[in-house]
């Protein structure tokens, strides 16, 4: 992943948050996308920062080191994007 | 999220059992205003309620939902707090205002009830001249760019019609025709209106017939009429999920505030004026055994059919209805009627 890419919400996406979770609905599929707590911190920063930005962000937040926060937020934003929710 | 297996995506709201058609289907029996329905503020509190629990999709239904003098309200709250919105209404009472309310609310869509051509259409609605009005209503809706969906109940009596009222529905703008068989519940319960085994796969030929002919002009959907090839389905193939979602991600809320899974036949599992919907959803017995419904242990027809993981017996409020029994064969399946005739 080109980690200086800045990455965008999607429009036509609804949510909910239930507390512990974060419930994304897409208006475009139809399709849920089910959160929990750590992916929930990474979507809400999904507003035009770059890649890295956010794993700066997230390694912060979540006081793990850079390696962790890399592949977590990779992986997150991978399936953002693929399931159109992001881009 | 309210449990942990099922989420809320859609509720179906009754928000009155107010109408001033007399459909002779009509499985709510719907006519006069019940005594005890919510009033504007609850409705508002209950519209948090169904926030809170994550619900993204409402459905306003009735009776005739436009009948209540709050509707217009109820949307605009409903709106403020970003669900998405239906209406199904029988079309007779949209104007300029309700109109132009529903397109600033962003109503996904609108489905108006059509039922035949003007006479078949006002015998089967009970009211002459309802043809002309829902005419009439489906124009104003287009006026708005408001997506529109026509619902046709076909019965006996209709069944000859479905090419005609698809016809019409194209040149008004229609943007989704969707065909359904009667229910035989309601004010439709003994059964007169019902179609027989070889109307219903008739029905279902014809409307792959019209399917392919009508598809470029206007969107269609039809009832499964007990065959399940049908590319759409092939995702609840995939995942061995039955196409009831009653109780699984749906359900439904009678004017008065009771939740119940299912439109058909009222089984409270709880009442929004003492409960939150989240606790309702999560904890009711009777959510529940709607979720552990296992259709494994359907009798009959039902029970040897190779189609009940997908069908889950079509319609269990049905089976309660007519034999008492959630597990109970589905009385208006034409293979249920087949069989019955060679037994």
């Amino acid at each position: 992943m080109d980690t200086k890419e800045t990455i965008h919400k999607c429009s036509n996406i609804k949510r909910r948050d239930t507390g512990s979770h974060l419930i994304l609905f897409s208006l475009d599929t139809g399709m849920l996308l089910e959160f929990n707590f750590t992916a929930k911190f990474i979507w809400d920063i999904c507003d035009g920062r770059t890649v890295e930005d956010i794993q700066a962000l997230y390694a912060q937040e979540f006081e793990i080191g850079m390696d962790d926060a890399k592949s977590d937020v990779e992986d997150i934003i991978q399936i953002l994007k693929t399931k159109g929710y992001v881009s | 999220m309210a449990n942990e297996n099922y989420y809320p995506m859609i509720v179906s709201w009754e928000l009155t059992n107010a109408c001033n058609l007399n459909c002779l289907y009509c499985f709510n029996d719907s006519g006069r205003a019940f005594e005890d329905e919510l009033t504007k503020d609850e409705i508002h509190n209950v519209l948090k309620s169904l926030y809170d629990a994550g619900v993204f999709r409402i459905e306003f239904t009735g009776g005739e939902p436009m009948m209540r003098p709050d509707f217009v309200d109820i949307i605009k709250e409903t709106h403020k707090l970003d669900f998405i919105i239906s209406v199904a209404s029988n079309g007779t009472i949209i104007n300029e205002n309700i109109a132009s309310i529903l397109k600033e609310a962003e109503v996904a869509h609108v489905q108006v009830s059509l039922d035949g051509l003007k006479e078949t259409h006002d015998y089967q609605k009970g009211l002459i001249g309802a043809f002309d009005r829902v005419v009439q209503g489906i124009k104003c809706l287009k006026e708005h760019d408001i997506c529109v969906h026509a619902r046709m109940t076909v019965t006996k009596k209709n069944i000859r019609q479905i090419e005609e009222v698809l016809k019409l529905s194209a040149s008004l703008g229609v943007d989704e025709f969707n065909m359904m068989r009667v229910w035989a519940s309601g004010r439709a319960i003994d059964g007169q209106l019902n179609l027989n085994s070889n109307e219903i796969i008739s029905l279902n030929s014809e409307m792959q017939r019209l399917m392919e002919l009508y598809k470029k002009d206007i969107g269609i959907r039809y009832d499964h009429c007990g065959f399940f090839g049908r590319e759409s389905f092939k995702p609840f193939r995939e995942h061995n999920e039955r196409l009831c979602q009653c109780a699984r991600t749906t359900c439904v809320i009678k004017p008065n505030g009771i939740v119940t899974p299912c439109e058909v036949l009222t089984m409270k599992a709880g009442d929004l004026r003492v409960e939150t919907f989240a606790d309702i959803w999560r904890n009711s017995p009777v959510m529940e055994e709607f979720r552990s419904f296992n259709p494994d242990n359907l009798k009959g027809t039902c029970g040897r059919c190779s189609d009940r993981n997908i069908c889950g017996g079509h319609c269990r409020a049905l089976a309660l209805i007519h034999h008492g029994d959630f597990y109970a064969e589905d009385p208006t399946c034409w293979k249920v009627m087949k069989n019955k005739m060679t037994e």
